[in-house]
């Protein structure tokens, strides 16, 4: 068996696994420091998969290379969001729902 | 006033716990479902970009490879996820014990807060209600000592007047060398009647404050014997002026050892207080359905024998505000007060 893609399927399923555990805490939990928390950990995830999606996707499809930027600006945003949503609740769920489907859909774009 | 506790219909604590744990399984299984998606996907494209020879069996391999490490991360992310869903209930769980801990240590009304809506919410809105109840037993406690503490103060006071009044005359016959039998029956009658006096305050005491009203056709009779007694216990060192000309005819319940005692306290303050020089005034009348009894004098420039600690005045407000009324002291120059009794 070879070591590399036993280790790269795990990379990948670690990475898979803190995702969406971090997705799901960041709308399940109530204690709203762990949601933070939760939301900068899927938007940092969000970003790099996007930048592992531009590694993919750069030589063989434009497209989806620009799909992998712009779900990476769309992570960063909602960090922004995050920031500027002191006391918001509303911006907050916003910015969990930007940082989400950032994450998701990014992965779907560089894996799928 | 205790809060009314409402009953409420509350949802099970197990039921909230499975719902919880259902959550975390259905995350976990998706999570498991995705992971062997995403990669299989990420397996088969590694293969393909990199020419990699794979036969049958180590397709299997890679394939159970996946499996069992998705199993192992699904069971972790099933762990956490349920254990950090169920934190906020250990969380409140943990905030009752500490309140009942401060309950029984510092017995302080915890105020535990009612979160959710299930046993736990429950328990912490009974601890609520019972905390409320035990402070509220314990002041009642605390009034009520009180209360005793200063009924046995007041009346204390108020047979050291008569006992004051025996112990003077018991020393005037034994220091006089004559003494007329008239006036042996006289002082005799005296002290019997202060003897009296002191039975009853005693009763009064010994029956925890317990009234005895009585009601008077003519109360008006009543108050002439006590502002007579009231002369006749000052005369030897005052000019006593008694003034009844507004006391009209009037009934009334009252109890003759209460309105005695406020009579005692006013002789007593006098004898003590009071300026002989001056006159001491004492009108009793019938004003707006009320009894008026005013009573001032003149204020002795000699330090008294004992200080004041204002327990015969106290005591003539509580008297009177058994009846409803009020009392208002004036001191400057004279001494006034003024007792008003609703009849």
């Amino acid at each position: 068996m070879n070591t590399f893609l036993d280790l790269l399927i795990l990379v990948v399923m670690v990475l898979a696994a803190v995702s969406l555990l971090a997705v799901v805490l960041m709308f399940l939990v109530k204690n709203p420091k762990v949601r933070r928390v939760c939301l900068w950990i899927v938007a940092a995830l969000g970003v790099y998969v996007g930048y592992v999606g531009v590694r993919i996707m750069w030589i063989n499809s434009a497209g989806q290379t620009a799909l992998a930027v712009l779900l990476a600006l769309v992570g960063i945003g909602a960090v922004v969001l995050e920031r500027v949503s002191r006391g918001n609740e509303k911006r907050f769920l916003i910015a969990r729902i930007m940082a989400s489907a950032a994450l998701v859909a990014g992965m779907l774009n560089a894996f799928m | 006033m205790l809060t009314k506790r409402k009953s409420v219909k509350r949802r099970k604590l197990s039921r909230e716990i499975l719902g919880l744990s259902g959550i975390a399984a259905a995350v976990s299984f998706a999570l498991f479902f995705l992971l062997i998606t995403i990669s299989s996907a990420v397996a088969e494209t590694y293969v393909f970009y990199h020419d990699i020879p794979m036969t049958e069996f180590d397709w299997i391999a890679v394939n159970r490879w996946i499996f069992l490490v998705g199993a192992v991360i699904a069971c972790i992310s099933f762990s956490v996820l349920f254990l950090l869903l169920l934190s906020d209930r250990i969380a409140y769980i943990r905030t009752i014990t500490e309140g009942i801990g401060k309950l029984h240590s510092e017995q302080k009304t915890p105020n535990l807060p009612l979160r959710g809506n299930n046993e736990l919410t429950e328990l912490a809105g009974a601890i609520n209600f019972m905390s409320e109840a035990q402070q509220q037993l314990r002041e009642k406690e605390q009034a009520l000592a009180q209360e005793k503490e200063q009924l046995i103060r007041t009346l204390s006071h108020d047979i050291r007047t008569p006992l004051t009044s025996i112990l003077a005359y018991s020393d005037y016959l034994s220091a006089k060398e004559e003494i007329s039998s008239e006036e042996q029956r006289e002082y005799t009658r005296l002290i019997q009647k202060k003897a009296e006096q002191i039975r009853d305050l005693t009763a009064i005491l010994l029956d925890g404050g317990r009234r005895n009203l009585e009601h008077f056709e003519d109360a008006r009779l009543l108050m002439e014997q006590l502002a007579a007694e009231f002369e006749e216990e000052l005369e030897e060192r005052f000019r006593i002026a008694v003034d009844l000309s507004a006391c009209e005819l009037f009934s009334g319940n009252f109890d003759v050892q209460e309105l005695r005692r406020i009579f005692d306290n006013l002789s007593s303050n006098v004898q003590k207080y009071a300026d002989p020089a001056q006159d001491v005034k004492l009108s009793i009348g019938l004003k707006d359905q009320a009894l008026w009894i005013c009573q001032s004098n003149g204020i002795s420039r000699q330090k008294p024998a004992s200080e004041s600690f204002q327990i015969g005045l106290n005591s003539i407000r509580r008297l009177v505000q058994l009846y409803g009324g009020q009392v208002s002291v004036t001191e400057g120059e004279q001494f006034s007060i003024t007792m008003i009794i609703p009849v």
